[in-house]
C-alpha cells in the first residue's frame, strides 16, 4: 500500500464527517421511507439499510453534495430494488385544468381571508397531519409517496400500479382538499393575516424548491 | 393559465428543462402567478415538515447507530 495514510488514519474523519452530514438526516430518511414501506416495522427496516449502505459508500459522496437528496436516492433505489417488478401503466388523460384553477381559487380565498401565510406557522402541523389521514385511501396513498416520499410521478405510478395520469390527477385533488381543510382551519382559528414575503426563486432541480 | 397548471409539476420536479425554464423566467416577471407560486410552495414544505414532526425517531436512531457500529463506524463524542 503506497502513501502514509491507512484506512486506520482516515475512518475517524470519515465517520465524523458521516456523523455531522448524514445522521441528522434520519427524520428525513424515516419520512421517505415510511412513505415508501407503509408499514413500521418495513420502514424500519429500510431506514436501516439505508444508513448502512450509505456509510459502506460514504466516499462516493462529493462533500458540496445534497445529503439528504443523496440518502433519499438510496433510500428509495434500496426498496424499489426490494420490490418484485410491477406493472407499467402508461399515462392517460386527467382534469389538470380544473384542478389547476380550483388551486388558484383556494389561494385567492386564502388571501381575502388573510391566512396566505398560514403555511409557515409550526403550529399548523397536528392540522395538516389529521387532514392527510382523512383523506381517502387512494387520494392519501398519492400524496405520500409523492409528497412525503418524493417520488417522481412515474415511480409513484409504478408502485400503485396505476396510470401517471391517475397520479397526477389524485395528488393535485388530494393537496387541493388539504388546502381546504387547512383553510378552514386557519380561519377558525383567527391566525393573523402577515404580509407575504417573497423568497428567491430557485434554479430548479430541487424537490419543492426549498430556499 | 399555461404557466400556472404547470406549478405543481414544477415543484415536483417533474418538467422537461424547457418548460422548467420558461416557468422560471415567467415567475420573475409575473407578480400574480410568483404569489400564487410562494403559497403553493409553503404548502408542500409544510406538508413535509408535519410529517417530519412524528414520535419514535429516537429508538430508530439508537437502531441505526447500533448497526452502524457493527461495520465500524464510531460515533465521535
Amino acid at each position: 500500500m503506497q502513501g502514509t495514510r491507512t484506512a486506520d488514519d482516515v475512518a475517524p474523519e470519515r465517520d465524523a464527517e458521516f456523523a455531522r452530514l448524514a445522521l441528522p438526516l434520519l427524520p428525513d430518511v424515516a419520512r421517505v421511507a415510511r412513505a415508501l414501506t407503509r408499514d413500521a416495522a418495513n420502514a424500519e427496516d429500510l431506514v436501516q439499510d439505508t444508513f448502512l449502505k450509505a456509510y459502506r459508500h460514504w466516499d462516493t459522496f462529493q462533500p458540496d453534495g445534497d445529503c439528504r437528496r443523496w440518502l433519499g436516492a438510496i433510500c428509495r433505489n434500496t426498496w424499489f430494488a426490494q420490490q418484485a417488478r410491477e406493472r407499467w401503466v402508461t399515462a392517460v388523460g386527467d382534469d389538470q385544468e380544473l384542478e389547476t384553477f380550483a388551486a388558484v381559487q383556494v389561494h385567492k380565498l386564502a388571501r381575502e381571508q388573510g391566512v396566505e401565510e398560514m403555511f409557515g406557522r409550526l403550529d399548523l402541523a397536528p392540522a395538516i397531519r389529521a387532514a392527510v389521514e382523512r383523506l381517502e385511501p387512494s387520494y392519501r396513498d398519492v400524496v405520500r409517496l409523492v409528497d412525503l416520499g418524493e417520488l417522481q410521478y412515474d415511480e409513484a405510478a409504478r408502485t400503485l400500479g396505476i396510470p401517471v395520469g391517475t397520479v397526477r390527477s389524485r395528488l393535485y385533488r388530494a393537496r387541493r382538499q388539504l388546502q381546504q381543510e387547512l383553510l378552514a382551519f386557519a380561519t377558525d382559528a383567527g391566525f393573523d393575516a402577515v404580509r407575504p414575503t417573497r423568497s428567491p426563486l430557485p434554479t430548479g432541480g430541487e424537490r419543492h424548491a426549498r430556499s | 393559465m399555461e404557466i400556472v397548471r404547470q406549478l405543481w409539476p414544477y415543484l415536483d420536479d417533474a418538467l422537461p428543462d424547457e418548460m422548467r425554464e420558461r416557468v422560471v423566467s415567467h415567475l420573475e416577471a409575473c407578480d400574480g402567478c410568483r404569489s400564487h407560486f410562494d403559497f403553493e410552495r409553503a404548502f408542500l414544505e409544510a406538508v413535509r415538515e408535519a410529517a417530519n414532526g412524528d414520535a419514535g425517531l429516537g429508538a430508530l436512531q439508537s437502531r441505526v447507530l447500533a448497526a452502524l457500529s457493527s461495520e465500524g463506524f464510531l460515533l465521535p463524542p
